[in-house]
């Protein structure tokens, strides 16, 4: 079914942004705005063709997806060609993609980890001390974190960030960029260059994370508790300790644990706001920009990338239901 | 009509609270840049240290490292490559024209006008920076890539064809490269034009038989659109780049320029958004920025912050409200003339730009900025812009239209005037001018529906002349030539609105037909009156911008008249000797 739903998520997002824009037109009207002349009709003509708008909207889609016909030999998925950018030739869309894939998984990764961290902690101490003014606590938090958008908390995170820095006197918090602008390293050494980049949007995209998770993982929770095997567990003596750690948190991880791959592809897909607040040039910034351009092709690549991984997401979700719950099985 | 009062008294009211929540704004700064208004060479001059990095912000990106092709012609590449570009010279503030010390020996001199001949004087040691002289050929090959002639260039996409279409021929001998015209060129901006871009010896390098084969020329232009440029005519050459992120830059020890170059390393740092740039010079994280847009939430936060100082001053570009003439209303001169002096520019400005620039002037010339030596203020005399109901009601009475019962005003064919305004979503300023604009001419009972734009459409709604008015923004620099062809030429397609007027068309034919700067300034004047009394275009202002800097950098400010903006002088730029 993977390809079907990708086939026909290509085919809506290709007419959603082809549609409505003229690529053309826009750039003939910038460049006439910045050298005050008129653009010629041959350069007209040739960006034209450059970027595929002298065909019809289904010659284009076939020829994106085939590469069979007429081409500049810079298309046809199949063949390995993402189609030109209208950004220009310097920003092919592979480079980028690949490039920025990495980059919004950096910044994923460390969030989705903590967000799933605190979230168990939050929900497994709200169950056991349920009702209590520390699961009353834990619960305003959760909400209060859930009820603010993210552009909010990110402006409210960056503005305490350059306070903090004031205050300490340096710049230990950095507010813009996943990186020193041109550190080169290896793999360890661009990690510690990033570090001060990281801190602040990983904490903004941690909290706004970890709320939902947090209330899923302490309904989960409670559910078990109140189940026969935990209170059999308890009236045999087990010590409460053990019966919490190996009884109860084990079966009440399972929705959890589910959730964790969807939450992560989810998140490579939804972290154009922080990423946007921040200056992370990673997948998102570059679809929302494609987007806004009408950049079809670029869109595309997007909407290709992050379906794979969301579809990805849900088969590794599928899978470890049945690997924690020996009750399901796949034939 | 009391509901489009209504809208503009909230729309002023919550523009004045927001405003009184954050602070005053408008005024230009501290220190540095204080004086710019009457010194705008010399301001935040100072001795520089030697040695230094720093990083300036861009609020923009580019795709393309080509700026002679459609693609690659974008403002920020243009100001991501001042270190390095060959650029034939550049206005300063004060408008003058300045020559690129590291090229020529001396100005370009006209030594024929019939046919135009240019003659050009090579500074001994002018060089790409990698031990190559600049030759005649450098001459040739921006020629070739400029001509939109496919026996000279087959497949290029040219931004402009202008001067490169009209050029004859290129000798060189010695250090002087003379370039002819054809007798069509008769352009009195004949010293301004660009004559190279890109190294003519690193395309052979390449492989390019650029001279001899039309196909290998195009393909050496899309080899320099994809390369990061290694090679450098300027103060500066680039050490590292990622297309549309940043360019660094260290000292060009080659550089044949005299001015001493002090900084080591200049960063440029694309930046998404004014509110992320301001942030980051609140932060330390770069030294200073001249992005193309000013707030007051901006201005705000800069006055707050410590260790900078920033100007707001009529920036590179300039607002106008357009009238589309093929509209089945504003084909009629007469109602054209009362829409436009029914709007209150005034109005409109204090409402919106004197927010962030509390000098600022109404624009009064379409061509020529306020303060130009060839300004002269043919509007205020019209009426166009005053605001004055009565006259336009007057004017619209004489022409045979009538109001009704409900004071909806008639045409002569009794036929209720509606028109709509169109603006970018985005664009605050435009919005404000628009429901203002709306408010106003309900007075004179038109009926205007306000229609937003999505900005990346604006080019699009333009093109289709899908606006009845719509306000907007073009660019502007000292060059005018070009301009009125460009705004309102019957043939140009950049006259969005349609005007067909004969006789602006042979006073805009005109202009090109003189040599002499002054002859082609008055009789751009001249197109000037022309098109005021056609009602089609009412200027608004200077679109202001800002320029924000470190207190440690000297010899940095803002410059309306290049492209570059405040990286104009980029050599010059140091940190403050202490």
């Amino acid at each position: 079914m993977m390809i079907p739903v990708l086939l026909g998520a290509t085919i809506l997002c290709f007419v959603l942004v082809d549609i409505p824009n003229d690529p053309v037109q826009d750039r003939v009207f910038e460049i006439e705005q910045s050298t005050g002349e008129p653009v010629p009709q041959s350069t007209i003509d040739a960006l034209e063709a450059t970027w595929y708008y002298d065909r019809s909207i289904p010659e284009r889609y076939w020829i994106w997806l085939t590469g069979v016909g007429d081409t500049n030999d810079d298309i046809g998925l199949i063949q390995g060609e993402w189609g030109p950018s209208i950004e220009g030739t310097a920003m092919p869309i592979g480079d980028e993609v690949s490039d920025r894939f990495w980059i919004t998984l950096r910044l994923v990764l460390f969030a989705t980890i903590a967000s799933i961290g605190i979230a168990i902690l939050a929900g497994v101490v709200s169950a056991v001390k349920q009702y209590s003014r520390v699961d009353y606590t834990l619960t305003f938090l959760g909400f209060l974190f859930l009820a603010m958008p993210i552009f909010w908390l990110g402006q409210l995170f960056k503005e305490g960030a350059v306070q903090l820095n004031k205050i300490l006197g340096s710049t230990v918090f950095q507010t813009y960029g996943s990186g020193t602008t041109g550190f080169q390293g290896n793999g360890w050494a661009v990690f510690v260059d990033s570090l001060p980049y990281l801190i602040v949007p990983t904490l903004v995209l941690m909290l706004g994370g970890y709320a939902a998770i947090s209330r899923y993982q302490r309904a989960s929770m409670l559910e078990v508790m109140n189940s026969d095997y935990v209170r059999l567990a308890r009236a045999k003596g087990v010590r409460n300790g053990t019966v919490m750690r190996r009884h109860a948190l084990r079966t009440a991880l399972i929705p959890v644990a589910t959730f964790a791959p969807l939450s992560l592809s989810a998140a490579m897909g939804g972290a154009m706001v922080t990423e946007r607040i921040f200056g992370w040039r990673g997948l998102g910034v570059y679809s929302l920009d494609a987007i806004n351009a009408g950049d079809t092709f670029a869109v595309m690549a997007y909407v290709l990338i992050s379906g794979i991984v969301v579809l990805i997401g849900v088969l590794i979700s599928d899978i470890l239901y049945g690997v924690l719950d020996p009750r399901i099985r796949f034939e | 009509m009391k509901r489009h009062h209504m809208a503009a008294v909230a729309a002023s009211a919550c523009t004045a609270l927001v405003l009184a929540g954050c602070g005053q704004g408008g005024e230009a700064s501290a220190a540095g840049l204080d004086d710019c208004l009457t010194d705008p060479t010399g301001c935040n001059a100072g001795e520089r240290g030697d040695g230094g990095e720093i990083t300036w912000a861009l609020d923009g990106s580019w795709g393309s490292w080509n700026q002679n092709t459609s693609e690659g012609n974008n403002a920020y590449v243009s100001v991501a490559l001042v270190g390095m570009w060959p650029y034939t010279g550049q206005f300063d503030p004060a408008g003058d024209f300045i020559v690129n010390e590291g090229l020529f020996a001396a100005e370009p001199e006209l030594v024929s006008e019939d046919p135009v001949t240019v003659e050009y004087t090579l500074k001994s040691g002018a060089n790409w920076g990698d031990g190559t002289d600049v030759t005649v050929d450098d001459f040739i090959y921006h020629w070739y890539a400029t001509s939109g002639n496919a026996d000279l260039c087959d497949g290029c996409d040219p931004a402009n064809t202008t001067r490169g279409s009209q050029v004859e021929s290129i000798t060189g001998e010695g250090s002087t490269v003379t370039v002819t015209y054809g007798e069509d060129y008769h352009s009195a901006e004949w010293q301004y034009e660009e004559v190279l871009s890109q190294p003519s010896h690193i395309a052979e390098d390449q492989g390019f038989d650029w001279q001899n084969d039309p196909k290998a020329m195009a393909a050496a232009e899309d080899y320099f659109a994809e390369t990061v440029p290694t090679w450098s005519t300027g103060p500066f050459t680039i050490e590292q780049a990622v297309p549309g992120d940043y360019v660094i830059y260290v000292r060009n020890d080659d550089w044949a320029g005299d001015t001493e170059v002090t900084l080591d390393k200049i960063t440029f740092r694309v930046f998404d958004g004014l509110d992320n740039i301001v942030t980051a010079l609140r932060n330390g994280e770069i030294d200073g920025a001249s992005p193309f847009s000013v707030t007051s939430e901006a201005i705000t936060q800069l006055e707050g912050a410590d260790g900078t100082s920033y100007a707001v001053a009529g920036g590179p570009s300039w607002e106008h409200i357009d009238l589309n003439t093929h509209n089945e209303f504003l084909s009629d001169p007469a109602l054209r003339r009362a829409v436009l002096t029914a709007i209150d520019l005034e109005n409109i400005i204090e409402r919106t730009y004197a927010f962030v620039q509390s000098d600022i002037e109404r624009k009064n010339n379409h061509l020529f900025r306020n303060g130009s030596e060839y300004y002269a203020d043919y509007l205020s005399a019209t009426g166009q812009g005053s605001g004055d109901i009565e006259m336009a009601r007057g004017d619209l009475e004489e022409a045979g239209y009538e109001w009704d019962s409900d004071g909806s005003l008639l045409t002569p064919g009794g036929e209720q005037v509606t028109l709509n305004f169109r603006y970018s979503e985005s664009k605050e300023n435009r919005k404000i001018t628009g429901e203002l604009t709306q408010a106003t001419l309900a007075d004179l009972g038109i009926d205007v529906e306000m229609r937003a734009i999505p900005d990346a459409d604006l080019g699009s709604v333009l093109a289709e002349a899908d606006f009845d008015m719509i306000s907007y923004g073009w660019s502007s620099d000292p060059l005018f030539v070009g301009s009125a062809s460009q705004y309102w030429a019957s043939d140009s397609g950049s006259n969005f609105g349609g005007l067909e007027d004969d006789e602006l068309d042979a006073l805009i034919a005109d202009i090109n037909g003189t040599l002499d700067y002054e002859e082609a300034a008055d009789r751009a004047n001249l197109a000037v009156q022309r098109v005021i009394e056609d009602a089609y275009v009412l200027p608004i202002v200077d679109t202001p911008v800002v320029v924000m800097v470190s207190d440690r950098l000297v010899n940095v400010r803002d410059n309306w008249a290049s492209q570059q903006r405040a990286a104009y002088n980029i050599a010059e730029w140091g940190i403050v000797d202490e």
